[in-house]
């Protein structure tokens, strides 16, 4: 099981579920949950193509969910960086690594809130 | 190769005793080098034939065999090629060739910049001899410099064992400690440093130098071991903003090699006289939260000094926006775990809890690595604050008239001990900007260490910042060399 959470087949590596083969129509099965990872399947399905493409192992309870607008709030911003710590790094979740991931999720959700005029760029130099 | 800890060979005391009264004209009274004391004059003396690189060479010997054993400030030193490099000099000046405006002055390096011919220390502990000099120390040698060493940044982010020369009790600052203290006890008169927190500034601050992180591209940083891209800064460690703005101008300007190199002649090597005293802006919100009441009381202090001299100090509140900076530079270091990925799944080890830990104490205490796990979209979006602020800063400093924005570089003076460098809060917004800082000492604390004040400006201005940080030089004095360097050993 890579602990990046993603398995990919066929073409999707090379990102064909949005290219040559056009939209993809995706399904999400569940198939079983071990130590609070829920392995689920999501098939993207080019609508011209007859394989599915891309498998993602979800964590379970990821009902987190993060946004930049409308604001998120400290708490959705730190369900979505537990859940991705389980998934990104397969951590168990502890309460000293909630404590860890408590600041960035802080950050978060002042940077959320923050209103910015929209002609303002993000100046990369 | 020799460290400086082991280096047997044994030099010639070149240097008189220094005379320690505090000078009120922004000039230094210690004699401690051959030719003088500053870059300047240094630089002069040697121009003039009345000093060479080897007699430079063999004080800057002289100095660490005798200082660094206590200081440690250099990790990588080597007498012979030293004396060599300035042979060279010395046979270029006969003939009547000065390679540059810093010919024979001695320049020490930050272990972050590629030396030819030293390992990068960072890089890892296998790490090959670098085979070519990363563009600011190959413009320094164009210049005339002589690379005198290289000063001490750990492996693995542990705190510097640097000791302060001012009281060798208390750390020298971070991450460019060494290069600190190797000014501030004379083994050198400037010293190539870099800042993407606060790492220039305050070990300048905590060692009663001078200091400038200047504009961000105002200096390459091809051949610098990267941190945060978009908030490393090379930056300067000297005696005077004099001497700041001669290395500056020599080493400064666009460089093919670093795309984000600003395009544009690099600043005049002499300062502008101010046309009138300078109006400073005194931040009076969000930093003054952020700062121990001592040091409030020292820069209080160094206001009304200022203001006896004749500047006009004003105070001023940023915007609101303001505040988010310090969250928005959380999400920079996505920089740095992009370019560490590949070393740690080099080195296989699963992520855990000690990955989390603090990445940049005491600004706050978001975890680097978490930033593995954040959307772009946030990313982008502190790039975005980032570009609203230096807007909307840059427009409020030129409403107000300012010559300078002032405030402390650090919350506290040196801390006892050597479990921290310091606290960078009051640097970081500056570097996160891109602005230029700079640092003046104002005097010594109740328990005899260092105090600076830190002075902004907006992006590009660096050679105006200097001139207002020469200004408060003449008005503050410029501190004698440390007791460590003055009393007989």
């Amino acid at each position: 099981m890579p602990s990046n959470g993603w398995v990919e087949r066929g073409d999707a590596r090379r990102g064909r579920s949005a290219g040559r083969w056009g939209d993809v129509a995706r399904r999400r099965q569940t198939l079983l949950t071990i130590n609070n990872l829920q392995v689920s399947v999501e098939f993207g399905l080019p609508l011209d193509s007859p394989f599915a493409s891309i498998v993602k192992i979800q964590p379970s309870g990821r009902d987190g969910i993060v946004r930049l607008k409308p604001a998120v709030s400290t708490d959705e911003a730190l369900e979505w960086l537990k859940s991705e710590a389980v998934s990104t790094w397969g951590l168990e979740m502890s309460p000293e690594i909630e404590q860890q991931l408590q600041p960035t999720a802080q950050a978060m959700a002042l940077l959320s809130a923050l209103d910015i005029p929209e002609d303002v760029e993000p100046l990369l130099l | 190769m020799t460290s400086s800890h082991g280096c047997s060979e044994s030099g010639r005391q070149t240097s008189s005793p220094a005379r320690a009264e505090r000078r009120m004209d922004g000039k230094m009274t210690d004699s401690l080098w051959p030719g003088g004391s500053t870059v300047t004059e240094i630089a002069d003396s040697v121009a003039k034939g009345e000093v060479t690189a080897t007699e430079l060479a063999e004080a800057v010997i002289h100095r660490i065999e005798t200082l660094d054993p206590i200081v440690q400030a250099f990790s990588q030193f080597d007498a012979g090629r030293l004396r060599e490099e300035a042979a060279q000099l010395d046979r270029e000046a006969e003939q009547g060739q000065l390679r540059g405006p810093l010919h024979g002055v001695p320049v020490s390096i930050k272990e972050w910049f590629d030396v030819e011919g030293f390992p990068t220390i960072l890089r890892g502990p296998n790490a090959e001899p670098a085979r070519s000099d990363s563009t600011l120390v190959a413009r320094l040698r164009a210049s005339g410099a002589l690379i005198a060493g290289k000063t001490i940044v750990p492996l693995g982010e542990e705190p510097p064992p640097t000791r302060n020369p001012w009281n060798t009790d208390h750390t020298a600052g971070g991450s460019s400690s060494g290069s600190a203290a190797s000014v501030s006890a004379r083994m050198v008169p400037m010293s190539l440093g870099e800042q993407t927190g606060g790492s220039n500034l305050r070990p300048a601050s905590f060692c009663g130098l001078a200091g400038l992180k200047p504009t961000y591209g105002l200096l390459s940083r091809k051949g610098m071991f990267p941190g945060f891209w978009s908030r490393d800064h090379p930056g300067l460690i000297g005696l005077t903003s004099a001497d700041m703005a001669l290395v500056l101008s020599a080493i400064a300007g666009y460089d093919p090699k670093d795309p984000t190199t600003i395009e544009a002649p690099p600043p005049a090597s002499d300062l502008p006289a101010m046309s009138s005293t300078p109006r400073i802006g005194i931040i009076r919100n969000f930093f003054p939260d952020l700062t121990s009441e001592s040091m409030l009381a020292s820069v209080e202090e160094a206001k009304d000094r200022l203001a006896a001299s004749g500047a006009e100090v004003v105070d001023v509140q940023l915007p609101e926006e303001f505040g988010a900076v310090w969250d928005a530079g959380t999400f920079l270091a996505a920089e740095f775990v992009t370019h560490r990925s590949a070393g740690w799944a080099e080195a296989g080890s699963a992520v855990t809890v000690a990955d989390l830990g603090t990445g940049t104490p005491a600004i706050n205490t978001a975890s680097r690595r978490a930033t593995e796990l954040v959307p772009a979209t946030y990313y982008l979006q502190a790039r975005r604050i980032r570009s609203y602020l230096i807007g909307a800063i840059t427009e409020q400093f030129h409403d107000l008239g300012l010559d300078a924005f002032m405030l402390a570089v650090s919350p506290t003076t040196a801390p006892e001990g050597f479990e921290t460098t310091g606290n960078p809060i009051l640097l970081v917004p500056w570097s996160f900007l891109g602005f230029p800082a700079a640092t003046v000492n104002a005097g010594l604390s109740s328990d005899r260490l260092p105090v600076g004040i830190q002075l902004v400006r907006p992006q590009r201005q660096d050679r105006d910042l200097l001139a207002v940080t020469q200004w408060c030089e003449n008005s503050l004095g410029v501190l004698p060399p440390p007791p460590l360097v003055t009393e007989p050993r």
